[in-house]
């Protein structure tokens, strides 16, 4: 089984990304941005205090939206663009309810 | 096993299972690394085998682009002050690169005959890599190449492209005989 992630594992993973930026192409930037959510996603799962069941949900959306970059980039903009839109959308909703 | 299946069969895992990579099999992984050649034939290549799951997760955490949840891992670095002083600038910045990327092929080839899977893995935080394995600051990171039993379910592997190939002059096509 894996460990238990936490907060210093996605804060290193952002750091070591941000140095790999530097000297990589362009289109990783996203990946990475994406992978970063994807372990902040894992942060939350491990820690019931945490626990975001949207987050949860998009986890497979998201790491099959990371894999695309290797195949197709217009399909990776698509894919980006509908993750991009149901963040938006549960924004709106938590947003409109919490007011 | 053919060759021509081992060829066919060698592709990047990324996807490993919870089996632990045997340390013979490791030892033969090297052994097919050191049977890579050498430019100017100086021993200027080295390996560290790192088969502690503490190590393995720590070079996992400073290289975004490890994506494999592999096993063990074999470094291979370059001393670049011998490279430099037995085979000059070009040995460092050029013919070393290349025989660490023999080498890595000759595992990844060996690899699909101990049916093992391998990752490569190219990383700009070197620095941080050094640190964790303690690689004095003379080496060069060339690659590192994650190790372990393939997951059954993996993704397929990414299709490739046929190879682009000129018939004595650049732009002349080669006209396959099949
Ligand atoms: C020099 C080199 C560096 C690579 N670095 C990475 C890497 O950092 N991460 C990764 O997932 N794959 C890496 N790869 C693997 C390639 O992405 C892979 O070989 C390519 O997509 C073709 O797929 P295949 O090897 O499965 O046929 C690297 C390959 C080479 C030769």
């Amino acid at each position: 089984m894996e460990d238990k992630k936490t907060l210093f594992d996605v804060a290193i993973y952002l750091i070591s990304s941000a140095r790999d930026c530097l000297d990589e192409p362009a289109i990783y930037g996203p990946l990475r941005l994406l992978e970063g959510v994807n372990r902040v996603i894992e942060v939350s799962n491990s820690n019931p205090s945490l626990e975001d069941k949207f987050l949860n949900s998009m986890q497979k959306k998201i790491s099959e939206t990371v894999l695309e970059v290797m195949r197709d980039r217009n399909k990776f903009k698509d894919a980006l663009n509908d993750l991009l839109l149901e963040f938006a959308e549960e924004m709106k909703k938590r947003t409109i309810t919490s007011a | 096993m053919e060759f021509r299946e081992v060829l066919k069969k060698r592709s990047m895992c990324r996807n490993f299972d919870g089996r632990k990579v045997e340390r013979e099999k490791l030892e033969l992984l090297v052994y097919a690394a050191s049977r890579a050649p050498q430019g100017g034939n100086e021993p200027v290549r080295e390996y560290i085998l790192v088969d502690d799951a503490r190590y393995v997760k720590m070079l996992r955490a400073v290289s975004p682009s490890f994506l494999a949840n592999a096993k063990a891992t074999i470094v291979i670095c370059t001393d670049l002050k011998k490279a430099e002083e037995t085979m000059g600038k070009q040995g460092r910045d050029i013919l070393s690169l290349l025989d660490a990327g023999a080498a890595a092929e000759n595992i990844a080839l060996m690899a699909v005959e101990l049916g093992l899977g391998v990752s490569f893995v190219r990383s700009s935080t070197d620095e941080a890599v050094k640190s964790i394995l303690g690689i004095p600051a003379r080496y060069r990171i060339d690659i590192i190449i994650g190790i372990g039993y393939k997951s059954r379910n993996r993704p397929p592997p990414i299709k490739g492209f046929p190879p682009k190939v000129h018939h004595n002059m650049y732009g002349v096509g080669w006209e396959t005989s099949n």
